[in-house]
């Protein structure tokens, strides 16, 4: 059997060859391509458009301006909660590097050619980049005008007519317990505030859509992450039944959170109708920087606490900079819950606002949200422990959450989450007690510290269907989206195991939501626990159906057969076994069809933020050590190691890809990854050589991960995201311990390190 | 558009190109080594490796007009789905990638570091893959693939272009 051990990549020949099949590999017979005419101010008013030379410019075969866009019967503005953001400007541009217009072209040449002949006026308005400015009384509005809501959120609706007229995206608040009787008990309080900047998502595959239609019917092949919820938004914009929205998704150059929210695929398709040819819209690096980052944040805590170092109280701020236009903002927001980290704290206070600025819209990020407070909370944990005068791990160990406790959110985590084991884990790797925390060697000065988050998984649904075929082989059916992270392979694993079927006889789709069922989105960790149940159910339904018709067959209780590597055999009595296709071939069926859906259920309270968080919850510690130099202040990471509890692994070494992945993702935020405005709101840095990115020579000496499982479960954790949160802050703890120089804002640069030595 | 002579992975043929389009696109569009990827267009990443004499170079850099006569090689130029090179096998067996869009790029570059150093310690291995980069960080397994590589190369006391995967 294959569940649990570490076989290759099922498409790992294709992937080494070249021949892996991208979106971005796409071609359609007459295909045109678009090119974006971006907005150079971060704040205007679009008081003229003339695009009629550009139209006019041989081999362009579409233009698309504001006010060609609300010329067509469509709906104009799109987003996954609040949809503000225009297809293109239609009065005003938001950022610098918005779209105002974009046209389609023979080629692109031909097509950025065009762009240069459209003539724009735009009045600048006064702009805000601030999160806290952009709430102060007569900062300037980014969305003065009645919002647009999706109604698939209730809770986040109710709150949201209160924001109107202002830069609130939205406002997640959690109150808990008394907390100034909590400050009140407490003998010690501190407060302070961390900040991280946006950052680069970096897919090494940049967006790229390509859009079709007929007259009243659209495909649509896109890099999306979140094929179907596309398809729902397209079929809003296009005032189309969703059944006559197509989306098909092939394989990602990486995703990280930058392909969830729709972005490039309206302007695709409305240049395609007004074309009346494909259409494909395919961003280059600068693009894909001006359009989605991950939020920049700012978290101020408060933190009470008895001198033994117990939690008492716990007050947060978080301002969440949503950029432009609200994307996944609403949702990512509710992070507050975790701005305390994985620790019991009675009494809770937390306000975490998403925020309108006039920067490029932040969207879903590895880690959704958690990471911006982690970097807080973990920071504050270590500079409580000193304040206190008590070992960091001690004091960890002392609030950590053990099942049974309550978490923020008031729900008691029964899952044991291993975070006791975790913690001793990592303070062991790095000799905790055994040798100093601090050890100086010439100008260097080598320090070592530990973090702990706490990371909930999205709670939406996934469906599958599978189809047992008359061979004995096996068809799965999802809309679960391969990235890179390997989920063709892992969900063939649980199908397989689920089954009793060679892993060589299960194939698992890529998304085309004319043919896979529902699935929200592969992010948030989620897949290989929700899709993974959708379609260990949709597996056991036809496994039902075919036992029984093997149970006719073979005068054998259903009950008492089972299936074993392809063959249906009796318990207990393996010389009467026949094989699968024994029994489907003669009943005529063709197929047998299973289906299966998971829908794991979360609900906070909107005014407390109490009820249920998550449907499950992830746990991360991370042990560092780093090397200071005193002189440059140059900090080398050289020991990260992540301790996680997944449940149970179900491919060894895809766990490890994917935590050392997001282990380097941690590792380049600690250090170096910073997007920079200049005053005017320009980006700065939108490229591979002004942003870093990690490289083979940032790699740690010795980086690892150590996994604990759970042996009887097949009820695994998602993995992708858990480990990423905790490396900044564990890397800034053992900055702290080796010079003792407290970082609170992201990245940790050499010349903020040397200003403080 | 002016006609260019173009050598990729042995195949000599003229094709038509705009004097300002860059290998990449040229070598997409006429000969379809779609394993030849932009990602950064500066020459800072490698997705657009190709060997040219045996040196990795990027082809985002290259324009089309300054290309004629080129004779280069693509990973399409190295092993065959059924048949792959020593150094894909290794990327196969030790799982050396995530999405992958990267990987073409780092088979060429170890395959041109295997050539000039065929049993580089693990330093050597990552200093001379700095060029190339993986947003999905897959370089623990990458480092290990190229050794490993080396490892079997040496083993099969050949180029490897003949041997077959040994897992």
């Amino acid at each position: 059997m294959s569940f649990g051990t570490s076989v290759p990549y099922v498409d790992a020949r294709e992937r080494v060859t070249g021949s892996v099949d991208f979106v971005s590999n796409l071609e359609i017979p007459g295909m045109l391509h678009a090119r974006c005419l971006r907005s150079p101010y971060a704040h205007a008013s679009v008081a003229r458009i003339d695009a009629s030379r550009a139209t006019r410019l041989s081999g362009v075969g579409a233009v698309l301006t504001g006010p060609k866009l609300l010329a067509q019967s469509v709906n104009s503005t799109f987003g996954l909660f609040i949809r503000d953001q225009p297809i293109v400007a239609t009065d005003r541009v938001r950022y610098a590097g918005d779209v105002v217009a974009a046209v389609a072209a023979v080629d692109q040449a031909t097509a950025d050619e065009a762009l240069d002949l459209i003539e724009v006026e735009y009045e600048e308005l006064p702009a805000v980049f601030d999160v806290e400015q952009a709430l102060e009384p007569g900062a300037p509005i980014l969305h003065p005008g009645p919002r647009i809501l999706q109604s698939r959120r209730p809770d986040i609706l109710a709150r949201q007519p209160g924001f109107e007229g202002t830069n609130v995206i939205h406002l997640f608040t959690q109150r808990k317990g008394d907390v100034a009787a909590g400050f009140e008990a407490a003998d010690t309080i501190i407060e302070n505030t961390f900040s991280s900047p946006p950052v680069g998502h970096v897919p090494l595959e940049p967006h790229v859509a390509v859009a079709q239609f007929a007259p009243d019917r659209l495909v649509v092949w896109s890099s999306s992450q979140a094929p179907h919820w596309l398809a729902l938004e397209l079929a809003w914009v296009f005032k189309l039944p969703i059944s006559s929205v197509r989306v098909i998704v092939t394989t990602l150059g990486g995703g990280y959170g930058a392909k969830i929210d729709p972005s490039i695929e309206p302007i695709a398709a409305v240049l395609a109708r007004m074309a009346g040819r494909p259409v494909r819209l395919a961003l280059d690096r600068r693009e894909e920087f001006l359009t989605h980052t991950k939020h920049g944040a700012r978290v101020r805590i408060r933190t009470g606490a008895r001198r033994d170092g117990t939690l008492v109280a716990h007050e947060a701020t978080c301002w969440y900079n949503g950029g432009a236009y609200a994307k996944e903002t609403p949702e990512k927001i509710f992070r507050g819950y975790a701005s305390m980290g994985p620790y019991r704290v009675p009494n809770v206070h937390v306000d975490s606002y998403g925020v309108y600025t006039n920067i490029v819209p932040s969207a879903a990020f590895r880690g959704f949200g958690i990471p911006q407070v982690a970097w807080a909370h973990e920071s504050q944990m270590d500079i409580l422990a000193d304040e206190l005068a008590i070992d960091p791990i001690d004091l960890r160990m002392r609030n950590v959450l053990v099942p049974g406790d309550q978490f923020s959110t008031g729900e008691r985590i029964e899952e044991d989450l291993r975070y006791p084991k975790l913690i001793e884990g990592a303070a062991s790797y790095l000799g905790w007690g055994e040798r100093p925390v601090r050890e100086e060697h010439g100008t260097k000065v080598t320090g070592r510290a530990i973090s702990a988050i706490i990371k909930g998984m999205s709670a939406f649904p996934s469906s599958s269907i599978v189809k047992l075929n008359g061979d004995g082989s096996l068809n799965v059916l999802t809309s679960t989206v391969e990235m890179g992270q390997g989920s063709l392979t892992t969900l063939a694993q649980i199908a397989a195991h689920e089954a009793g079927l060679p892993l060589e006889h299960v194939r698992v789709s890529t998304p085309d939501t004319a043919h896979t069922p529902w699935d929200q989105m592969t992010a948030a960790s989620r897949s290989t626990n929700s899709m993974g149940r959708a379609i260990r159910a949709a597996v056991r339904d036809a496994k039902g159906q075919l036992l029984d018709l093997a149970a006719d067959r073979m005068e054998v209780a259903a009950t008492d057969l089972e299936v074993v590597e392809g063959m249906i055999r009796p318990k207990g009595v393996p010389e009467k076994s026949l094989p699968v296709a024994a029994i489907l071939g003669p009943s005529r069926l063709g197929n047998i069809l299973g289906r299966g859906s998971y829908f794991g259920q979360s609900h906070l309270d909107t005014e407390t933020g109490q009820g249920i968080g998550s449907p499950q919850w992830h746990p991360a510690v991370c042990a560092c050590e780093v090397e200071v130099d005193r002189e440059t202040g140059k900090v080398e990471i050289t020991k990260l190691r992540l301790f996680l509890y997944i449940g149970r692994m179900i491919n060894p070494i895809n766990c490890q890809l994917q935590v050392q992945g997001a282990a380097l993702m941690g590792l380049g935020q600690a250090l170096f990854e910073e997007l920079s405005w200049d005053e005017q709101g320009r980006l700065l840095n939108p490229n591979l050589s002004d942003y870093l990115i990690p490289s083979f020579l940032d790699m740690p000496d010795e980086i690892g991960q150590t996994i604990l499982e759970e042996p009887d479960t097949i009820d695994v954790h998602g993995i992708g995201e858990t480990g990423l949160p905790s490396v900044m802050p564990a890397v800034a703890n053992a900055v702290s311990r080796a010079v003792g120089v407290r970082i609170t804002e992201l990245p940790i640069t050499p010349e903020k390190v040397r200003e403080l030595l | 558009m002016k006609l260019i002579e173009l050598t990729v992975n042995g195949l000599t043929r003229q094709v038509a190109a705009h004097e300002t389009e860059t290998l990449v696109q040229v070598l997409r569009r006429e000969f379809t080594t779609l394993g030849v990827r932009e990602a950064c267009g500066l020459g800072v990443c490698g997705s657009c490796t190709v060997l040219v004499d045996g040196e990795p170079r990027s082809a985002c850099l290259i324009l089309a007009g300054l290309a004629d006569g080129l004779a280069l090689e693509t990973v399409e130029g190295l092993g065959t789905i059924e048949r792959l090179h020593p150094i894909q096998q290794a990327f196969v067996d030790r799982s050396g990638f995530q999405c992958s869009y990267c990987t073409p790029g780092f088979i060429l570059a170890a395959k041109a570091l295997l050539a000039e150093n065929p049993r580089p310690t693990r330093e050597e291995v990552r200093e001379s893959l700095a060029g190339n980069l993986c947003r999905c960080g897959s370089y623990t397994n990458i480092l290990d693939s190229v050794l490993e590589a080396a490892e079997r190369m040496e083993a099969g006391g050949d180029d490897g272009a003949a041997a077959e995967g040994d897992a």
